[in-house]
C-alpha cells in the first residue's frame, strides 16, 4: 500500500473515530448545557415548577402544550435524594433521565395510587438501605434530571395541578 | 515548524472527515432510525438506556428527555397523505379514530419545532379537551385561513403558521406493551389537504 492511501486510510478511521466520539458525548454536553441553567438558578437538588408550554417556550423543541413540568437536577454524589410530592386524579409521572439523557427509570400510577409519592434516588456507587416509607432508585450517574408530568386534561383541573406541582420538594438527605 | 504544519492539516482534514460522517449521518439517520406508519414516523425506543448512539444523540437534541417505553410513544409527521408537506398556505383535515392509551394528544409546531404563535393561545387537542364524532372519532383542522375558519362547523381547529411549513405531532401515553410491537401496523389518524390560499 503506498504511503498517500495509508494516510487518507488513516484520516479517514481517525475521523470516523472523531465523529463517534462526539456522537456519543453530545447528548452528555446536551444535558450539562441544560443542567448549568439549572445550577446557575441554583436548582441543583432543589424542586423547580415550570408553567404550561406556550409558544414562548424555546428552551426544548416540540415541547408538550397538555403537561406540567416540575422536578429537579440533581446530584447525588455524596447523599441520596428524597423526591416527595402530592398526585394528582390525573395521569402524572416522575421519571429519572441520567446525565446521559437516558430515561433509566419511571414511576407513575400503575406503581403507586396513593395521594403522596416518596422516592429515595441513590447515586451508582451507594449502597441503599431499606425503606418503608417510599421507592428506590439507584441512578447510573451522579448528576440528571427528575421531571414530574401531570396530564391537564380538558384544564378543568389547573388550580389542583398547580397545587400539587407546588407540594414536589427534592431534598438531599439529612439535609 | 513544517512538522507542525504538517500535523496541523491532518488535523484539519480528520475534523473535515468527522463533520462529513456526522453531517452523513445526521441526513441518513431519519429513514433508518424512525418506523413509517403512512404519514407518521415513529422512534420505537425514544428515551430507553438501551438505545444506540445515535438514536441518543438525535433525541437529546429533537426530543430531549423523551420517556422510554411502556410509558409513552411519539410520532410526527410532517406530510399529507399525497406525501406533500405540511404548509401554512394550506388547510388541512386530520382525521382519526379513539386511540386505546391513558390519553393522547396532537399537536401543531412551527417549523423550528416550537408551539406557534396564535391569539388563541391552542396549540393541542388532547383525548380530554377534543371533540369526538357521533362515531366516536374526531377530526382536526390545521389553518391559518379566517375565512375557512369562519366556515367550519367544528371547534377542533389549530392556527398553522402563515407562510411555513409546520409539522404535527401525536404523543400517546400508557398504550399497554403490545401497541409498540406494532407501531407500523396500527391504525393511526390521516391527514388530508382541504384547500390553499393560492389556489
Amino acid at each position: 500500500m503506498s504511503s498517500f492511501i495509508k494516510k487518507v486510510f488513516i484520516i479517514i478511521i481517525l475521523g470516523f473515530i472523531v465523529h463517534l466520539s462526539f456522537i456519543s458525548v453530545f447528548p452528555q454536553l446536551k444535558a450539562w448545557s441544560i443542567s448549568r441553567q439549572a445550577s446557575e438558578n441554583n436548582n441543583i437538588n432543589t424542586a423547580f415548577q415550570r408553567d404550561l408550554a406556550d409558544s414562548n417556550s424555546t428552551q426544548i423543541i416540540r415541547p408538550s402544550a397538555d403537561l406540567l413540568y416540575g422536578g429537579c437536577g440533581y446530584d447525588v454524589t455524596y447523599k441520596p435524594l428524597i423526591i416527595s410530592t402530592q398526585l394528582p386524579s390525573t395521569y402524572w409521572s416522575v421519571s429519572f433521565f441520567s446525565q446521559n439523557t437516558d430515561n433509566f427509570a419511571t414511576i407513575n400510577e400503575l406503581n403507586e395510587s396513593g395521594e403522596n409519592l416518596k422516592i429515595y434516588l441513590f447515586g451508582p456507587n451507594s449502597k441503599p438501605s431499606k425503606v418503608s416509607d417510599g421507592f428506590i432508585v439507584v441512578s447510573p450517574s451522579n448528576r440528571g434530571l427528575v421531571l414530574m408530568r401531570q396530564f391537564i386534561g380538558n384544564g378543568s383541573n389547573f388550580d389542583e395541578l398547580y397545587n400539587i406541582q407546588d407540594t414536589l420538594e427534592c431534598t438531599l438527605d439529612g439535609s | 515548524m513544517i512538522l507542525l504544519r504538517r500535523y496541523l492539516i491532518y488535523l484539519i482534514l480528520v475534523i473535515l472527515v468527522a463533520t462529513g460522517f456526522t453531517y452523513i449521518s445526521y441526513k441518513i439517520y431519519p429513514s433508518i432510525g424512525f418506523v413509517k406508519n403512512d404519514i407518521w414516523r415513529v422512534l420505537p425506543s425514544p428515551g430507553d438506556a438501551n438505545r444506540d448512539i445515535y438514536t441518543r444523540a438525535f433525541v437529546s437534541q429533537y426530543g430531549t428527555f423523551a420517556l422510554a417505553k411502556p410509558e409513552a410513544a411519539y410520532f410526527s409527521a410532517s406530510v399529507d397523505i399525497e406525501e406533500n408537506l405540511l404548509s401554512g398556505n394550506c388547510s388541512y383535515k386530520l382525521t382519526g379514530e379513539d386511540i386505546e392509551a391513558k390519553w393522547w394528544a396532537i399537536t401543531l409546531y412551527d417549523n423550528e419545532g416550537f408551539l406557534t404563535q396564535n391569539n388563541e393561545k391552542l396549540y393541542s387537542f388532547n383525548s380530554e379537551n377534543i371533540d369526538f364524532n357521533f362515531e366516536g372519532g374526531f377530526e382536526i383542522y390545521f389553518t391559518n385561513d379566517d375565512t375557512f375558519i369562519a366556515e367550519l362547523n367544528n371547534k377542533n381547529w389549530l392556527r398553522s403558521p402563515v407562510e411555513e411549513n409546520f409539522s404535527i405531532s401525536m404523543r400517546i401515553y400508557l398504550p399497554g406493551e403490545e401497541f409498540f410491537s406494532n407501531l407500523k401496523r396500527i391504525n393511526l389518524p390521516i391527514v388530508e389537504k382541504i384547500r390553499c390560499l393560492d389556489e
